[in-house]
């Protein structure tokens, strides 16, 4: 019988545990096969125990020590007479033994291994749940089930194809050099009047370069003919899209190539659509519209041309009108700020000339201010985004809820931070991108409100925006929806709240409120001026009171919006001053209130509802009536314009 | 005579810590001794055995060494530890109580298991 063979040293390393290696002894104990077979006990009494034993699955090393202490105690009956067969029989079980033996071994285990299998156990059954939970956050998608574009159009829909005017517009505008500038931005700046920005500020006489804008009036009566004709038509008709139209691209993409025109137009992407990728570009071009008629009707004051003039302030009025023919807060405050243009040019106009227009143009331009003065703000529009948005970014289960989309979620941020236009693109998702969507996106989604949730927070919230925009400014000076918002966000244990999206569109209803309680008051304190002049038109004077004019010229005496009390009424030397506490609260006289830092400034700070903590309020009321721009000089200088000859 | 399971439950690591509070043994010792000095009554199935002495050991109760045998072979002897010997004096206490109260119902040792319940003070 020959010798068994010794194994090759790196099997006899890989036997020997550690602590006998480092002491420098191969010592093989682990190897618990090897000492089942050197026993001197018979084969079924090794079958056993080496079955025995490998059935525990322990460490080798107790593997080793089980075997060791098994395999002395059959030979211990085996010596005491017992056959083979009946010591394992004797044994019991071998099976369950193993069972229990690994069970037993296992608790007598130190300490750090305890810790180590709950650790590991533990985070195993963390990383199971969130594996769980992203399977389940991969189910669903969201499913665009309201198409709202045609509800934001509903009023532009509703004008007859044929008698839309954005048409005639953009060929009038087109024919006026839109679009040709070299040194055009987004807004127009035509070649003629390249001196202004038709967008920020109002060509009058008094400018350096008046002479250039009546010229410019002179060799383009045919298209601002077309203009003031556009404005009588019923409405102007400019469906918003989700991009441009193919017979517009002359005015608002002339430079661009076929290519980049094709990326930009309506219908480029077959995918549904965010409203937030909706373009209005027709809004800029309302304000430019309304400051083309007035350098066209302050050219037809210079000549004494009253009815041209009023015509073209007319026109001018309608295209805030049109601005807002979609419901969208946007269309609104661009509405607002076309209808202030209007109201400084009627200003403007009898600072320039009381008796410009005779007693009929007053009271049909009394009546249109009538019809301004009851404007509301409408938040519809606000609603359909938000729920547009909403059905774009959650799933839907069906049954109103679903949960955040994440890759919806990641693309709706890189669209608002105008990355890309298309939001369903998602052909070249970066290895972050890839990143966020599979591994952060369970937890980021599981920490954001459910889809029935957020809508019921955004109708509280929206409904808290109407009750602002609802009650008197006098009577709430803070609206009440920011601090809703604000809270939103505090009780959010992190930075990025639960509510984020809400809280990131939710309009800053205080600025929008100042914005159109601002511009109500400019409204009324034109039409009170209306009436007075109505009134001296009759009468020969100014009124000692407002009251005066009541019903005769005036259904009631308009309110200073920041008291609730009646609008303050003075008559100056250069005719009647009508204006508002301001933000002081007190009664300066109809002096408009200056930065001290900044004389020359005539500070905005009365046109602040309220005033900052820290902070004094300028003294000085808030002029209403006449109409200057804050850094403008007031008035025209009627003599500077005459022609020398 | 054979003893119900749920009766060995308890009794079966009483007996191994009685058992070893003479002095310390291997596993075949111990085997042999319940079997001889209980009449073959708390003989105990080898196969639990072995677990059995590894969760005393890993409560405590008992410690194990190696150590060669009186024929010269190594072996793995258990002895009592003192937090042993303490829950030996305990459950003893609590198993002749257990053993007076059963007394007082008539199930004495030598009687007829029953025989007290059943036939009351006859």
């Amino acid at each position: 019988m020959s010798e068994a063979r010794e194994p090759f040293w790196p099997v006899r390393l890989w036997r020997t545990p550690l602590r006998d290696l480092v002491r420098f002894r191969v010592s093989c104990r682990l190897d618990w096969r090897g000492l089942i077979a050197e026993s001197s006990v018979p084969g079924q009494v090794k079958g056993v125990v080496t079955k025995l034993v490998r059935r525990t699955r322990l460490w080798r090393l107790e593997k080793a020590s089980i075997a060791r202490e098994l395999l002395a105690h059959f030979e211990d009956a085996l010596a005491n007479g017992q056959s083979p067969e009946h010591a394992i029989e004797l044994f019991g079980d071998w099976r369950k033994t193993a069972k229990l033996i690994r069970r037993a071994t296992k608790r007598k285990r130190g300490y750090l291994w305890h810790a180590w299998r709950f650790s590991f156990w533990s985070a195993a059954a963390l990383v199971g749940c969130y594996v769980g939970l992203g399977l389940y956050y991969m189910t669903g998608s969201p499913n665009v089930a309201v198409d709202y574009l045609p509800m934001i159009n509903e009023r532009a829909l509703a004008v007859p194809e044929d008698e839309r005017a954005w048409p005639v517009v953009r060929e009038a505008l087109l024919a006026m050099g839109a679009g040709e500038s070299e040194n055009r931005t987004q807004d127009i700046a035509y070649a003629e009047l390249s001196g202004y920005d038709l967008m920020v500020s109002q060509p009058r006489p008094g400018d350096a370069r008046w002479g250039d804008a009546v010229a410019f009036c002179e060799a383009h009566t045919g298209p601002l003919s077309e203009l003031r004709r556009a404005a009588q038509m019923p409405g102007l008709g400019y469906i918003a899209g989700y991009g441009f139209y193919d017979e517009d691209r002359a005015l608002v993409m002339p430079e661009a190539t076929d290519e980049a025109f094709a990326a930009q137009v309506v219908g480029a992407y077959e995918d549904p659509q965010m409203l937030w990728a909706v373009v209005m570009p027709h809004l800029g071009y309302m304000r430019t519209c309304a400051r083309l008629l007035g350098v066209e009707a302050f050219v037809a004051a210079e000549h004494g041309d009253a009815q041209r003039a009023y015509t073209a302030l007319q026109a001018a009025l309608q295209y805030g009108r049109f601005a807002n023919e979609q419901n969208t807060l946007i269309n609104q405050l661009v509405a607002i700020s076309v209808c202030r243009l209007n109201l400084y040019l009627i200003s403007e106009l009898l600072a320039y000339d009381l008796d410009l227009f005779n007693e009929q143009q007053l009271r049909e331009l009394a009546h249109e201010l009538d019809r301004i003065r009851s404007y509301r703000i409408d938040l519809s529009g606000e609603r359909m985004h938000f729920m547009d948005t909403i059905q774009h970014i959650y799933t839907d289960d069906g049954s109103g809820n679903g949960h955040l989309d994440a890759q919806a979620w990641r693309r709706f941020t890189r669209e608002m931070s105008g990355q890309t236009t298309a939001f369903y693109d998602t052909r070249n998702r970066t290895g972050s991108e890839y990143l966020f969507d599979y591994a952060l996106s369970p937890g980021a989604t599981l920490y954001a409100a459910d889809r029935m949730e957020l809508a019921d927070m955004a109708n509280h919230i929206y409904n808290l925006l109407e009750q602002d925009m609802a009650t008197p400014i006098w009577e709430r000076p803070q609206a009440i929806t920011d601090q809703a918002v604000k809270d939103l966000m505090l009780d959010a244990p992190l930075p990025w709240p639960r509510y984020g999206l809400l809280t990131e569109l939710v309009p800053a209803v205080t600025a929008v409120r100042s914005t159109a309680h601002r511009y109500m008051a400019q409204a009324d304190a034109t039409r009170a001026a209306i009436a007075l002049e109505l009134y001296r038109h009759e009468e020969g004077v100014y009124p000692d009171t407002l009251g005066q004019l009541v019903p005769r010229y005036l259904p009631e005496v308009p309110i200073d919006r920041m008291t609730g009390g009646p609008m303050l009424y003075r008559v100056g030397e250069d005719g009647p001053v009508l204006y508002s506490v301001g933000a002081d609260r007190d009664d300066d006289g109809g002096q408009i209130a200056y930065d001290p830092d900044d004389p020359d400034y005539r500070s905005r700070d009365v046109q602040r509802w309220t005033v900052p903590d820290g902070e004094a309020a300028f003294d000085g009321d808030w002029v209403l009536w006449p109409l200057h721009d804050e850094r403008e000089p007031v008035g025209l200088d009627k003599d500077a314009n005459q022609d020398p000859a | 005579m054979k003893i119900e399971r749920e009766l060995m439950r308890g009794a079966a690591a009483l007996a191994v810590l009685a058992v070893l509070q003479d002095g310390e043994m291997y596993g075949y010792e111990l085997v042999k001794a319940l079997s001889k000095r209980t009449d073959g009554v708390l003989a105990l199935g080898q196969s639990t055995l072995y677990p059995m002495l590894y969760n005393l050991e890993a409560k405590g109760l008992v410690e194990a060494r190696m150590d060669k045998a009186e024929n010269g072979r190594p072996r793995k002897y258990y002895r009592l530890t003192g937090r042993g010997k303490t829950r030996l004096a305990a459950d003893k206490s609590q198993w002749a109580a257990l053993s007076a109260a059963l007394g007082k119902l008539g199930v004495k040792p030598g009687g007829e298991p029953g025989a007290g319940l059943a036939g009351g003070g006859a």
